[in-house]
C-alpha cells in the first residue's frame, strides 16, 4: 500500500488534487485485499478455476528452479504468465495470497497510468480521476486482477503501452536515446503481450500501427515514422518467429482444444477460418459486447446463487450499456477531430472485439472476463461534452 | 438547460434499457439447463453410499465447464471417484486437479472439487460443444445413513433449491443392501409437487420427477429396517419412527406455497420466454426494415441537399480574371484544399500583408535552414484590407519578434519542439483557423433553407450514426450496419455544407482554374485581379495555391516594383527565390504541422489572445 501511495505521488506530483485520488487507490488496494480473503476463503489450493491452473502450473515452475533447473528451460503450461508468478514462488516462497496482491498492485498502478493518459489527452483533472476510478472499483475489474489469473499483467502491460506511445508521441523535449529505449521498451511490452495472449499482437500492434500511421500524416514528424517503423517490424518479427510456430499449442482457440491440438499449422489456420466462417457475427458481435445478458448472469457458475454478486454483474451490465452508449459520442468526436492516438485506441478497440467475437467461445462468462481488456480505452471515450461542444464551435464559426 | 437534460437521461434510460433488454430477447434459447438427470444409489451395509449421478445438458451454445452440487451433511465425508464428459461421441475420464496432474490439458477433461459447509461443489471443465453436453460422475457418501433405534435413515437432496434452471427427466434408483418386507420401506418424495416414488422391489425405491423448476428441489427420504445396516454407525439408539412419520404428515399437509409460487414463477418465465421470442423475431425483423429505410431516407436527404446546392451551370471562365473576388490567402487555401498545408496559408498571408505595407520582408541567412523570409511589422496603425485573421497573425508576429524586431519562421519551429512552445503554438493556430473560417463564413452566408438542410442532415446523419452503432450489435442484424457509414457521410456532407454551396463551388472551380493558368503559364499579369499583380501579394496567392515552382510571372511582378528587395529576392544567384520559398515554406510547414497533434479543447482556446505568447 506504501508503494502504491508512493507510485500515485510520483505520477501526479503536479496534480494540486492528488491526494483523493490516492486515497480512492489505497480503498481500491483494501478492496482487493478483503477479496482476496474472500475467494481464498476456502483455502488456496481449492479456489478459482483460470486462477488455480496457473497458480498450480507456477508452483511446478517454481519446483523446477529450485531444484536447479535454468530459467530459460522451464517448462510451462498455458500461459508465460505462469514463469513470472512461478519467479516469485522461487524467490519467496508459494503463496497465492501474496501473487494475488502482485496482481492488485497492478491493477491499482494500471488505474494511475489511464488516468494520467486521461490528464496527457487534456481532460481536466476531475474528468481523468473519474475515469481511473471506474476502473479502480468496477466490480469486474477487481475480481479479474485480484486472483492469481493472468488478467492483471495483461491488462497492465496493454495500458502501459498505450501510456509509453502517448508520451512518445507528446514530448518534445526527450533525447533521441529516450526516445529510442522509450520505443524498444514499446516493442518489448508487445513481445510480452504476445506471449500473454497470442492475437494481442494484432490488436495492439495493429492498433499502434493505425495511430502512427495517422499521426505522421498529421504531423509529419519523423520521431513518429521511426517509432512506426519500428512497431511495424517488430510486428512482423513476431508474427513469424512467436504467432505462427505457437498457434498450433495456443490453448485458447477453440477448434484446436476440441480437436485434441493435433493439428498442423496449416489444419489449425483452416479451423480458425472454419469457425469464424461458422459465426454469425452479428450476434457474435452483440454477445461480446453485450453478455452476459442481464437475465443471463445468474447462471454464471461461479456467482449463481449467490444474490449480492448476481445483483452488481447486473448493475454493472447497465453501466457498461450506458458507457458504451457515451462512448459512440466519443468515438464521433475522434472521427470529426481526427486525433491519431483516439483513432488508433479506436483501431484496439474493434480489432479487439472482433478478434474476440470470431474466435473465442460462446460463454457468456468467456466474454465478460475478456471484455473487461476494453474497459480502460472505451472510459477514455465516455463523454457526450465534446462532441456538442465541438459542433457548437464549428456550427458558429460557419453560420 | 434542464430540460434538455431531462430529454437526454430520458434517451440514454432508453437506450441502456435497449442494449439490456434487447439482447435478452435476441436469444432466449441460451439459457442452462438440464435434459437428464439420472442417478443411481447404492446403500452399503455401512450405511455409506456408492452414487452415480449422469447428467446431460441442453446446449446454449457450448461452455467450457459445468458445476454439479452434491449434497453433504453434517458428518459426512463425500469422495469423488471418477468423473468422465463426453468428447466426440464418446466418454473420456477426467482428471483431477491438484498439484502433481498439471500435463493434463485443463480444458480436454478436468475436475476440481470444492468443499463448502453443506455441499461440495464440482466443477468439470471442457470443451462441451452444442446440444451433446453430459458428464457422469461416481461417488461415495461415508456415513450416509442415520441408524436409530428401530429404523434407519436415508435423506438426500440431488436438485438443491438454489438451482437457478429447469431439470428435466430425473430418475433416481436407490437399492438398499439386502432384501426387505416392501411393508416397511417408506419413501418419501419433497420439494416438488409433480413426482412420484415407487418400492419397485423388495430392495429398489425408485423417484421419478419430470422436472423441476426453480425454486423447487429433490429431497428423497427413505425408511428402513435399522438392521439392513449393521456396519453401519449407530446415530442415536432412541426410536425415530414415530416422529420421522409425523414429519411427513406435516410436510404433506403444508400449503406448499414456495412450491406453488415457483411454478407460477416458472410458467410466467415461460411465458415471458415465448413472448419474447415472438418479439425477437418481430423487433429483427422491423430493425432490419427501419435501418434500411432509413439508410435510404439519408441517401434520399444527401441527394436532396446535393440538388439543392449544384444547380450552378458550368459556365465557361473568362480569359481574363480581373473581376475575381478578393479572397486573402488564408481563405484561398481553405477554398482549394480545405485548410490543409497550413504552413502555406501562413506564409501566404504574410506575404499579403507585406504587399499591403503592414509587414516589411527580408532575407535572413541561416546554417542549419538555408535562407529564410522574415518579416516586420511597420508602424501602420489602421487594419484596413486586412481580414480577422490576418490582424490577429499580425499580432502574432509582434509577439513572436526577436530582440531586433523582426519574426523569424524558424522561431515557431522552436516553439514547436518544446511542450509548453507547442502548446501555446497550437492554441495560436486554432484561434487563427477560427477567424478565417468566421471570415470565410461571413462571404459565404448560408441561406435559410441551406441551414434548414444544413441542421437536417446532422441530426438525421448523427441519429443515424448513433442507431448504427447500437441497433446492429443489440439486435444481431447485419442491415444496421448500414447505417453507420450512411450515417457519418451524411453528418460531415452536412457539416461541410458550406463547401458546397454556389459561392463556395465557384470560388472553389475559380481559384482552381487560375492554379491551372499558373502553372500552365497561361495568364498574363494584366488578367489578374488588380489587388493581386503586386509582386508579394501575387507570391503569397501563388505559395497558397500550390504555384510556386512557376514564379515567372511572380518575377514579372517584382521586377515591375523594382525596389531594392524585390531586386534582392530576384537577383540573388546564391539562393534563388524559389529556394528562399521552399526553405521558407518547409520551416512553416513544418512548425505548425508538429503541434497538429495536441488535442484541441475549445473551452480553453475560445479566444486566445496573444497576451499569453
Amino acid at each position: 500500500m506504501g508503494l502504491t501511495a508512493g507510485c500515485g505521488l510520483l505520477l501526479f506530483k503536479r496534480q494540486p488534487k492528488r491526494l483523493w485520488l490516492i486515497v480512492f487507490a489505497e480503498l481500491a488496494m483494501i478492496c482487493h485485499f478483503i477479496l482476496t480473503y474472500v475467494i481464498f476463503a476456502n483455502g488456496t489450493e481449492a479456489a478459482g478455476t483460470d486462477g488455480l491452473i496457473y497458480h498450480q502450473v507456477a508452483k511446478d515452475v517454481a519446483r523446477q528452479l529450485w531444484s536447479g533447473t535454468p530459467l530459460w528451460a522451464v517448462k510451462y503450461e498455458y500461459t508465460w504468465y505462469t514463469v513470472m508468478v512461478g519467479i516469485q514462488y522461487a524467490l519467496f516462497g508459494v503463496n497465492r495470497f501474496a501473487a494475488s496482491f502482485v496482481n492488485s498492485f497492478l491493477a491499482v498502478l494500471s488505474g494511475y497510468l489511464l488516468t494520467d493518459i486521461a490528464l496527457k489527452l487534456n481532460y481536466s483533472f476531475k474528468k481523468a480521476a473519474f475515469i481511473g476510478n471506474v476502473y479502480l472499483f468496477i466490480p469486474s475489474m477487481l475480481v479479474w486482477t485480484t486472483d492469481t489469473r493472468k488478467e492483471s499483467l495483461s491488462f497492465f502491460i496493454s495500458i502501459l503501452l498505450w501510456y509509453l506511445a502517448l508520451r512518445i508521441v507528446k514530448e518534445r523535449e526527450w533525447s533521441v536515446i529516450k526516445q529510442g529505449l522509450c520505443i524498444g521498451l514499446v516493442c518489448v511490452l508487445l513481445y510480452v503481450s504476445t506471449l500473454l495472449r497470442i492475437y494481442m499482437l494484432f490488436t495492439l500492434g495493429g492498433g499502434l500501427l493505425v495511430g502512427l500511421f495517422f499521426h505522421y500524416l498529421k504531423t509529419k514528424r519523423s520521431v513518429i515514422a521511426v517509432f512506426g517503423v519500428t512497431v511495424l517490424i517488430a510486428c512482423i518479427a513476431l508474427t513469424f518467429t512467436m504467432v505462427l510456430t505457437n498457434l498450433n499449442d495456443y490453448h485458447a482457440l477453440p477448434m484446436d482444444r476440441s480437436q485434441g491440438g493435433d493439428e498442423d499449422l496449416d489444419d489449425e489456420l483452416e479451423s480458425i477460418i472454419k469457425t469464424i466462417i461458422e459465426k454469425d457475427i452479428p450476434r457474435a458481435v452483440n454477445g461480446f459486447l453485450t453478455r452476459p445478458h442481464l437475465e443471463e448472469v445468474d447462471n454464471i457458475t461461479d456467482i449463481s446463487g449467490n444474490y449480492a454478486a448476481v445483483t452488481i454483474v447486473r448493475i454493472e451490465q447497465v453501466l457498461w450499456y450506458i458507457c458504451m452508449i457515451l462512448a459512440i459520442f466519443g468515438f464521433l468526436n475522434t472521427l470529426l477531430e481526427w486525433d491519431p492516438y483516439l483513432l488508433g485506441l479506436i483501431a484496439f478497440i474493434v480489432s479487439y472485439t472482433l478478434i474476440n467475437a470470431l474466435i473465442s467461445e460462446n460463454v457468456a462468462d468467456t466474454y465478460y472476463r475478456y471484455r473487461a481488456a476494453i474497459i480502460a480505452p472505451m472510459l477514455l471515450f465516455a463523454d457526450y461534452r465534446p462532441v456538442i461542444r465541438n459542433l457548437k464551435t464549428m456550427l458558429m464559426g460557419k453560420s | 438547460m434542464h430540460r434538455i437534460r431531462k430529454i437526454a437521461c430520458m434517451l440514454l434510460i432508453f437506450l441502456s434499457w435497449l442494449f439490456a433488454e434487447v439482447p435478452a430477447l435476441a436469444e432466449p434459447n441460451l439459457v442452462y439447463s438440464i435434459s437428464g438427470h439420472d442417478i443411481n444409489v447404492r446403500i452399503e451395509a455401512d450405511g455409506s453410499l456408492e452414487i452415480i449421478e449422469s447428467i446431460k445438458y441442453t446446449s446454449f451454445g457450448g461452455y467450457n465447464n459445468v458445476m454439479l452440487f452434491i449434497d453433504k451433511q453434517e458428518g459426512e465425508t463425500v469422495d469423488i471417484k471418477n468423473v468422465y464428459m463426453i468428447k466426440n461421441g464418446s466418454y473420456i475420464e477426467c482428471d483431477q486437479l491438484s498439484a502433481g496432474q498439471w500435463d493434463a490439458n485443463v480444458f480436454s477433461g478436468t475436475y476440481s472439487v470444492i468443499e463448502e459447509d453443506s455441499a461440495v461443489r464440482l466443477k468439470v471443465y471442457g470443451a462441451f460443444s452444442k446440444r451433446n453436453g453430459a458428464i457422469v460422475v461416481r461417488y461415495k457418501v461415508h456415513d450416509a445413513i442415520k441408524r436409530y433405534g428401530d429404523v434407519a435413515e436415508f435423506r438426500r437432496t440431488f436438485v438443491p433449491k438454489n438451482w437457478g434452471s429447469r431439470v428435466n427427466n430425473i430418475n433416481i434408483l436407490v437399492s438398499l443392501p439386502d432384501y426387505t418386507d416392501t411393508t416397511r420401506i417408506r419413501p418419501f418424495l419433497h420439494g416438488v409437487l409433480v413426482g412420484r416414488n415407487t418400492v419397485e422391489g423388495k430392495n429398489a425405491i425408485s423417484f421419478n420427477v419430470p422436472d423441476t423448476v426453480p425454486g423447487e428441489y429433490v429431497e428423497t427420504r427413505i425408511l428402513f429396517p435399522e438392521n439392513l445396516v449393521p456396519y453401519a454407525r449407530v446415530t442415536d439408539d432412541r426410536y425415530h419412527l414415530y416422529s420421522i412419520l409425523q414429519e411427513e404428515e406435516e410436510y404433506k399437509d403444508s400449503s406448499k406455497e414456495e412450491l406453488l409460487k415457483a411454478r407460477e414463477n416458472a410458467a410466467k418465465e415461460a411465458g415471458r420466454r415465448a413472448w419474447a421470442e415472438r418479439m425477437n423475431q418481430r423487433a429483427r425483423i422491423i430493425a432490419t426494415f427501419v435501418s434500411l429505410g432509413a439508410s435510404l431516407l439519408a441517401i434520399f436527404i444527401l441527394y436532396r441537399i446535393r440538388k439543392e446546392l449544384h444547380h450552378l451551370m458550368k459556365t465557361p471562365f473568362p480569359l481574363d480574371m480581373r473581376d475575381l473576388e478578393k479572397l486573402s490567402p488564408a481563405e484561398v487555401r481553405r477554398v482549394v484544399a480545405n485548410g490543409r498545408g497550413r504552413g502555406r496559408s501562413f506564409l501566404g498571408s504574410l506575404l499579403h500583408m507585406a504587399s499591403l505595407g503592414y509587414l516589411k520582408v527580408a532575407v535572413a541567412k541561416k546554417k542549419d535552414t538555408g535562407s529564410l523570409l522574415i518579416f516586420q511589422a511597420t508602424d501602420r496603425d489602421s487594419f484596413e484590407g486586412l481580414t480577422l485573421a490576418e490582424r490577429y497573425l499580425l499580432e502574432w508576429v509582434n509577439a513572436f519578434k526577436n530582440d531586433e524586431g523582426w519574426f523569424e519562421p524558424s522561431a515557431l519551429l522552436a516553439r514547436a519542439g518544446t511542450n509548453e512552445g507547442a502548446l501555446q503554438l497550437k492554441k495560436l493556430c486554432v484561434t487563427w483557423e477560427q477567424r478565417i473560417v468566421e471570415d470565410y463564413g461571413r462571404k459565404n452566408v448560408l441561406a435559410t433553407r441551406l441551414v434548414f438542410y444544413r441542421e437536417l442532415g446532422l441530426l438525421a446523419g448523427g441519429l443515424l450514426f448513433i442507431l448504427g452503432c447500437i441497433i446492429p450489435v443489440a439486435l444481431s442484424i447485419w442491415a444496421g450496419y448500414l447505417m453507420l457509414p450512411v450515417g457519418f457521410t451524411l453528418f460531415l456532407y452536412s457539416l461541410r455544407i458550406q463547401k458546397h454551396t454556389d459561392y463556395g463551388v465557384k470560388q472553389h472551380r475559380t481559384w482552381k482554374e487560375l492554379k491551372r493558368r499558373l502553372l500552365k503559364r497561361a495568364i498574363a499579369l494584366d488578367n489578374l485581379p488588380p489587388w493581386m499583380t503586386d509582386g508579394l501579394a501575387l507570391l503569397g496567392y501563388s505559395i497558397v495555391l500550390g504555384t510556386e515552382k512557376q514564379l515567372g510571372l511572380v518575377e514579372t511582378a517584382l521586377q515591375k516594383a523594382n525596389d531594392s528587395l524585390n531586386k534582392t529576392l530576384i537577383e540573388d544567384e546564391q539562393e534563388p527565390l524559389s529556394r528562399l520559398i521552399k526553405n521558407t515554406l518547409s520551416v512553416t510547414d513544418k512548425a505548425l504541422s508538429w503541434v497538429q497533434d495536441i488535442p484541441t479543447d475549445d473551452a480553453t482556446y475560445q479566444g486566445q489572445e496573444l497576451a499569453h505568447g
